[in-house]
């Protein structure tokens, strides 16, 4: 229970959104009234925190689009749409082999997912959430509001400051996932105690080649830091580089290297380290076998 | 704030404070379908369709749902006849519910339900794969998911216009011990019609030697709860409401161990809307056991309402009883706490130290046998068969090999919870989730300062036990805030309580050493138990002496010259500052028969034994003694018992072939770092405490013919109200629908000593029978005098008393003449039974699995499971049993387990964390049923509900060691060990 919930808000549609926007703004900014966004509401509600005053729902402000952008290149996909709804997304099923629909889907239960939001995942920013790997794999940008206006931020940087950027405040309103080139494939591959269990560690690859050399490569990884993360050295060691399985078993090392994983009672530090290179290992080799 | 909604097509405008979440919104207006069972979205229970789709309501605000519409199971369907008025029935997902035994507990079936309502307006053909897709956001503890899968199929079927046979079918009639057939597969019968699922259950197929002749035992009829259950009915504690009724909240310790040095509640209780604020100085300290067991209770007194001791993070600190669930709250965080730490133990290793800190140090602490509370030993157990020593020295090999088993939690779906309040006569009525309300009335009654007969105890519906619930768990602090406020006062566990402040199975440490001679022959067996009772040690003693009692006589090690027995089983179970240890479906075998079945492949695969012939070549046989019966009997006097049937033999040739045992046996294959592997275990459980466990049941007939059945027995899901009843219907020669049946209630029904021990069916059944037998013999003599016939030329069939010349009456008319027209009495008997045996339930399980070598992750591809549990009254309650059972234990042996901090406080409280299988990544489940005869009870029955715990787990296990080649002696099985066991050197 939210104890000392208040208020709630929900502030309507607005023929100009920004106007509904500075709504929102304006409510997360009283600095007396401890106020925070309610997308889905399962991890806001189950965190039972009794600092919370007033929640903002956002179900009325259109955030459920769900579209190609032909001119953008891009799956343009509100913050508000749930992860049922990506998961079973036509163009989300295309996208890299469909690394996005598969990441939206393995989370939770059936009544979970129509709840959980895209919006949501991101700004809880679980480490081993494969939704978050997936957009961070295709490359991702966040599209946020704040009172200064729209921002773009790649996926990976609003990450990595979240913190300071969502108390500035803002309001994250959508995702952009660049459709990519038609030969982009990707894989996924996870460790977890059973088929449906949130991973322990999990890494995504989108490999994109031409006459057998990598064109393009984006590995991220999950469970294996406090956030999930890209591993940019394993990609500079790809790219442009013939897709061995020798270059693919070094560019796994150096995912793996550097990592000082936090361990718990599902993995220890060493564990995952050393999955992190087992299945960078794997999702590089289907990635680039699809490409082939 | 006023919230408007469309519910069940009806709008609705509705009073919610902002922070109440739209499961609370729907109890607090009546809608009961929806289960509270967490805190946290991820079980399912409280799952509503919001705008069609199914979502959890429990992390949903009232205020989300403004302005959509609600759907819940009550509109689904409802009885078709309701005196003069006529409805369109039950929705054809609830008929296919019922019809298929898809409700167990039915705690989560209004979720099941809602969820496959949604696929099904999607398809009317949903493959197998979008069931449980469309199931997986909804967790059953009861199931294993099978009967709700096939029934969502099957009303897909229904409704697609399919004409659909009846579900279910009879099994084979039973082997005759005295006589074994030879064993024979056949072919499925031509009427299967089963919907095809995942983990089909295929009902067995054995050549039989005789066979016994009933209409209603045997025969898989549907529970006689389940219309209710399938409604939603307002059936369980959590559904009653009473005017005035308070909300009962505890205090829990954060530390592991210390005493409470100052507390001050005087604001917690000058809160506006807080009646009482109890804490160890406001209620008398009465010592006492929570285990709900007979009298006198095998274990110490320990245990006091309210302590001033912390012994656990968890423990109580104090209890508070307000007007609303936000209030309690408030009120407990207002009371303040210093507390005084002490060391603490959380190793059972450590238990026993010298200088060890004293867990019991109180004054009032009552010992029995032999704890030793100065060292931490809450109980200690040797049971010494022959000279084992000797005999190891004899044997060409001794195997020696440690093992380890986790703390575990039942997590029935319903949490713990309970209503008390005084009726006009002053009677404290405690209506609670307990499979043991008899015990709680008898153990509360001196806790509370009340007679005996001034309590009344009412067991509604339960939502699931698993042994969780036969323990006097939370009933004392709701009366005793009754009793304080004069008010009615419900209390209810959190999930987090539930995991925190409940009790769980109790983690063992195994040494097992076993003298074998070159030839594969057992003559010597030892298991040396260290066992963690946790903060008390309520069921330290009889958990921890059924691991040997039960195990250990599984293979008799009386393999050598001298034909006897040589078996040693010594236990330590001690007292460490972890949540308390209690009753766990199984009792202590699960925990035995892990190390003793990876201790058995061990042995075999040293010796280049096949395993399963190793096994057969040394396991207990028909006509031998139990082993161990003569040794120990749960702390109280022990007599031989003869094993009367067994067909473990024919259960371990026919799961073999079941799971392919000669062609899959070391094989190594498949992608690289894809091994697979299969493994097995024998395994045997108890029925009933012999000599001790009492039930009774009373029928009594009424005007139509029909009968009212009142059992103490507590169905807590199992289905035991409908085995019972079905014996009822059997002797009465009536069908079961004729029958109301009632459990249970203090006041009204019989004794029964309560749902533990797999000792419904056996004892309570044999009572009910006993009853209905002296009915039985009332109608004949009625019927006699009306025909003109000897009462014993009377039979009873097809709600007739038959006279040998073709003449009857019907029951009906019996009734009426008994009742109303001459020689005028009630027919009403009354039967109850207590059994000098035991008589063992015998299986063997197989397990299937795929290990990825380079992550350690084990995938379960199969299960089977073949049993020896006596005559099956009921196909489908018992496979379900089975099913459930299966899938309980595949989570001890492959992800459940509760992880601890340094500090003693749990890490994963939840579910998610702590893992339990979803719908959508089941393995395939096989069960078949061996019949035999155990002809100590009137219908041949044994028990069926706790051995599906025992054997998963070695299985699986060995189908792991299969795969890899190393043992792993650990479970749960997680990546990382068997990952680490590859990468030992």
């Amino acid at each position: 229970m939210l104890l000392n919930l208040k208020e709630y808000h929900r502030p309507a549609s607005d023929p100009i959104p920004e106007r509904s926007f500075d709504r929102v703004l304006t409510l997360l900014a009283r600095p007396e009234v401890r106020t925070v966004v309610l997308a889905g509401g399962d991890t806001l509600l189950a965190s039972a925190d009794d600092s919370i005053r007033a929640v903002v729902d956002l179900q009325s402000l259109d955030l459920n689009h769900l579209a190609q952008d032909a001119a953008e290149g891009a799956l343009r996909i509100g913050a508000m749409v749930t992860r049922a709804a990506l998961a079973q997304d036509e163009t989300a099923c295309g996208l890299s082999s469909g690394v996005l629909s598969e990441g939206a889907g393995h989370w939770g239960g059936n009544v979970q997912r129509n709840r959980a939001t895209v919006g949501g995942a991101v700004v809880v920013a679980q480490s081993n959430d494969p939704l978050l790997l997936a957009l961070l794999a295709c490359d991702t940008t966040v599209r946020l509001y704040t009172q200064a206006g729209y921002l773009m931020l790649g996926l990976a940087d609003f990450l990595s400051q979240r913190s300071r950027i969502l108390a500035t405040p803002a309001l994250v309103v959508e995702l952009r996932v660049p459709l990519g080139a038609p030969a982009q494939r990707g894989a996924l591959a996870y460790v977890a105690r059973t088929a449906s269990d949130a991973p322990i560690v999990a890494a995504y690859a989108v490999v994109e080649a031409a006459e057998g050399r990598c064109v393009r490569a984006r590995l991220a990884l999950g469970g294996v830091a406090d956030l999930p993360l890209i591993a940019s050295g394993a990609m500079a060691r790809l790219s442009d580089h013939p897709l061995t399985r020798t270059a693919i078993a070094e560019a796994a090392s150096l995912a793996a290297r550097d990592l000082t994983p936090p361990g718990d009672y599902r993995g220890s530090s060493e564990y995952r380290r050393a999955m992190a290179e087992v299945l960078s290992t794997r999702v590089l080799r289907q990635a680039a076998a699809l490409t082939a | 704030m006023e919230i408007n909604i469309i519910l069940n097509g009806e709008q609705v405008a509705l009073e919610a404070p902002a922070n109440e979440t739209l499961l609370d919104t729907l109890r607090r207006c009546g809608v009961f379908s929806v289960k509270h069972g967490c805190e946290t979205g991820e079980c399912g229970a409280c799952t509503v369709r919001l705008d069609g789709l199914p979502v959890t309501s429990c992390t949903l605000l009232a205020a989300q749902a403004d302005g959509h519409r609600v759907g819940t199971a009550e509109a689904l369907g409802e009885h078709p006849e309701q005196g003069w008025k006529h409805t369109d029935g039950l929705h054809p997902l609830q008929q296919a519910f019922i019809e298929t035994g898809a409700i167990q507990c039915g705690y989560c079936t209004p979720a099941q339900l809602l969820a496959a309502q949604q696929l099904l307006e999607q398809t009317l053909n949903p493959s197998e794969a979008e069931v449980r897709e469309a199931l997986s956001g909804v967790l059953c503890r009861c199931t294993g998911y099978v009967k709700p899968v096939a029934a969502v199929l099957r009303a897909a079927a229904q409704m697609r216009g399919e004409n659909v046979p009846p579900s279910g079918r009879r099994l084979a009639p039973p082997i005759n011990m005295m006589e074994l057939p030879t064993v024979m597969l056949d072919e499925p019968p031509a009427d299967y019609a089963e919907p095809d699922t995942q983990t089909t259950t295929v009902l067995p197929k054995v050549s039989v030697a005789r066979s016994v002749e009933t209409q209603h035992v045997g025969a898989p009829e549907p529970k006689v709860d389940a219309v209710k259950l399938v409604q939603g009915k307002p059936a369980f504690v959590a559904d009653v409401e009473m005017r005035g009724m308070l909300v009962g909240k505890l205090l829990h310790s954060p530390i592991a161990h210390g005493y409470i040095k100052h507390i001050d509640v005087s604001e917690a209780r000058a809160l506006p809307g807080v009646h009482a604020v109890l804490t160890y100085q406001d209620v008398p300290r009465v010592v006492h056991s929570t285990a709900g067991q007979s009298d006198p209770i095998p274990g110490p007194l320990d245990f006091v309402s309210l302590d001033r001791k912390m012994r656990f993070v968890g423990d109580r600190v104090a209890a508070v009883a307000a007007e609303t669930e936000e209030i309690a709250q408030r009120a407990l965080a207002l009371i303040e706490v210093e507390y005084e730490e002490l060391p603490f133990i959380l190793d059972p290793r450590d238990a026993m130290q010298p200088g060890a800190p004293i867990i019991h140090d109180e004054p009032d602490y009552v010992p029995f046998d032999e704890c030793d509370p100065t060292r931490n030993v809450a109980a200690h157990i040797h049971i010494e068969l022959g000279d084992v020593d000797a005999a190891m020295q004899a044997a060409d090999h001794v195997f020696e090999a440690e093992y380890e088993v986790p703390r575990v939690q039942q997590t029935p779906i319903e949490p713990f919870v309970c209503i008390t309040h005084w009726d006009s006569d002053d009677r404290m009525v405690i209506r609670t989730s307990t499979q043991v309300p008899f015990h709680a009335r008898r153990l509360l009654a001196p806790v509370l300062g009340l007679p005996v007969k001034r309590i009344r105890v009412i067991k509604p519906r339960i939502g699931g036990g698993f042994g969780n619930k036969q323990e006097v768990l939370i009933e004392d602090i709701c009366a005793h805030l009754t009793i304080a406020t004069g008010h009615p006062v419900k209390l209810e566990y959190t999930r987090e309580e539930q995991f925190v402040a409940s009790t769980s199975r109790h983690p063992m440490i195994v040494r097992m050493r076993t003298g074998v001679m070159a030839d594969g022959s057992m003559v010597a067996n030892e298991m040396r138990v260290l066992s963690d009772t946790g903060a008390y040690g309520n069921h330290a003693l009889t958990v921890t002496g059924n691991t040997g009692h039960k195990c250990m006589s599984l293979y008799p090690a009386n393999r050598g010259a001298d034909g006897a027995s040589h078996i040693r089983f010594v236990a330590d179970v001690v007292y460490t500052n972890k949540p308390t240890s209690g009753a766990y479906r199984g009792y202590g075998v699960p925990q035995g028969f892990f190390p003793l079945e990876s201790h058995m492949e061990h042995i075999a695969r040293a010796l280049g034994l096949d395993p399963l012939e190793f096994r057969l070549m040394n396991v207990v046989q028909a006509g031998e003694e139990h082993p161990m019966s003569k040794a120990w009997s749960e702390g109280r006097e022990a007599h031989p018992e003869l094993i009367r049937t067994n067909a473990i033999t024919e259960c371990a040739r026919i799961g073999a072939e079941m799971i392919g045992w000669g062609n899959k046996r070391r094989r190594s294959g498949g992608a690289e770092e894809q091994r697979r592997g299969v493994g097995m275990a024998l395994v045997m459980q108890g029925t009933a405490i012999p000599n001790l466990d009492m039930g009774a049941a009373s029928i009594k007939i009424n005007d139509d013919g029909s009968f009212n059945l009142l059992v103490g027995a507590t169905d807590l899901g199992t289905g035991s109200d409908t085995v019972l009843t079905q014996m009822a219907a059997e002797v009465l020669g009536c069908p079961p629908s004729d029958f109301i049946t009632y459990s249970s209630d203090t006041d009204f029904t019989p004794f029964d000593k309560g749902a533990y021990a797999s000792s419904t069916t056996y004892i309570s059944g044999a009572a009910v029978v006993e009853a209905a037998r002296v009915v039985a013999g009332q109608i004949k003599a009625v019927a006699g005098r009306m025909l003109d016939v000897p009462p014993d030329e009377i039979v009873l069939a097809e709600r007739q008393a038959w006279a040998a010349d073709g003449r009857g009456v019907t029951l009906a008319e019996v009734a009426l003449e008994s009742l109303h027209h001459g020689s005028q009495h009630q027919i009403m008997g009354v039967g109850s039974f207590v059994s000098p045996d035991s008589p063992p339930p015998f299986a063997a399980q197989y397990a299937e699995v795929a290990v990825d070598t380079e992550t350690g992750q084990v995938t379960v591809e199969k299960l089977v499971m073949v049993l020896d549990c006596g005559m099956i009254v009921n196909p489908t309650t018992a496979t379900g049993q089975v099913e459930g059972g299966m899938t309980q234990a595949l989570g001890y042996a492959v992800c459940e387990e509760m992880v601890f901090d340094e500090k003693g406080k749990l890490v994963n409280p939840r579910f998610g964390d702590y893992r339990i299988f979803t719908a959508d990544e089941m393995p395939e489940l096989q069960v078949r049923f061996i019949q035999t005869f155990e002809p100590t009870h009137p219908f041949g029955v044994k028990a069926v509900a706790e051995i599906p715990l025992d054997g998963v787990a070695p299985a699986v296990a060995n189908a792991v060691y299969d795969a890899i080649g190393v043992q792993v002696p650990v479970i749960p099985l997680t990546p990382e060990r068997v990952w680490g066991a590859l990468n030992q050197g």
